[in-house]
């Protein structure tokens, strides 16, 4: 019964931040049909919710293009890994 | 080139110094975007090399040598974490009155980004995620791992993953909001 009041209160009132959480993990897993339909009927009447998914793909977006950016060693450090590893003989 | 003597000692040796050629600067490129500290990304690299020359039987030939490398190195970089942890959780002792969450508290301060590239700003909103939200979204997103996967390198459950992976999320966007990169 309490599960089936709280199915209810999801469908009808979920809070902001509820629907972050959702929209977060629906990155990470499949999400149940009563959390998938209370994201949706959230978003309906929630207008800055509505753009967190798309903000929290292009964050996603940039994470990847930061880790595929090349640096490089400096001359130094790779010269004192080098003598590190000469040393381990 | 000297040829290469047939002691075991030299040729793994040599090979490290092959490996530091060849992948060296992969390697920092991957801790450096992950840690955005260069000097920890420098030791952390230095590390790597030394445990695989130290136990290059670990490699069996099932990935390439710059795959072995990287899943070295990934454990640095989670032991880094942890050690940032550690020592989170003692400043929280000294001073257990503020019961608050790093990972939201942190934040909240805005990051000069005058002549800073996105890269720098990226990496400076990374470092102000608390350590255990910085490491689950960096082997969930920026390394790609499976949530099983990431939940079993961490030792930690799938809601606790998802908890951190929410925290990360919204911290790094608003970071990262307050500092000119929109959606």
């Amino acid at each position: 019964m309490k599960k089936f009041a709280n199915t209810i209160r999801m469908l009808l009132s979920l809070k902001c931040d509820e629907s972050h959480e959702l929209i977060s993990s629906g990155f990470d897993k499949d999400l149940s049909g009563v959390e998938r339909w209370s994201v949706r009927l959230h978003l309906i009447a929630c207008k800055p919710c509505r753009s967190v998914g798309r903000k929290l793909r292009h964050l996603h977006k940039i994470a990847l293009s930061r880790s595929d950016q090349p640096a490089t060693l400096s001359a130094e450090a790779r010269e004192r890994i080098r003598q590190k590893i000469i040393n381990e003989k | 080139m000297d040829t290469i003597e047939n002691s075991a000692g030299e040729s793994i040796v040599d090979d490290g110094v092959h490996w530091l050629d060849e992948h060296g600067d992969y390697l920092f490129s991957y801790a450096l975007a992950r840690i955005g500290d260069s000097h920890q990304a420098e030791d952390l690299v230095q590390e790597s090399f030394l445990a695989a020359v130290r136990g290059k039987s670990g490699f069996r030939g099932e990935s390439t040598v710059r795959t072995w490398l990287t899943s070295i190195l990934r454990r640095k970089v989670i032991d880094y974490f942890r050690g940032q942890r550690r020592a989170e959780k003692k400043i929280k002792l000294s001073a257990c009155d503020l019961a608050v969450d790093t990972a939201e508290a942190r934040s909240d301060d805005r990051i000069p980004v005058d002549g800073l590239q996105f890269s720098n700003v990226f990496d400076q909103c990374l470092k102000k995620l608390s350590p255990a939200a910085a490491e689950a979204f960096v082997l969930r997103i920026m390394d790609g791992l499976g949530t099983n996967e990431v939940c079993r390198t961490l030792g930690i459950s799938a809601r606790n993953l998802s908890v951190r992976l929410h925290r990360a999320r919204f911290a790094l966007k608003e970071c990262l909001e307050k500092n000119g990169f929109h959606g």
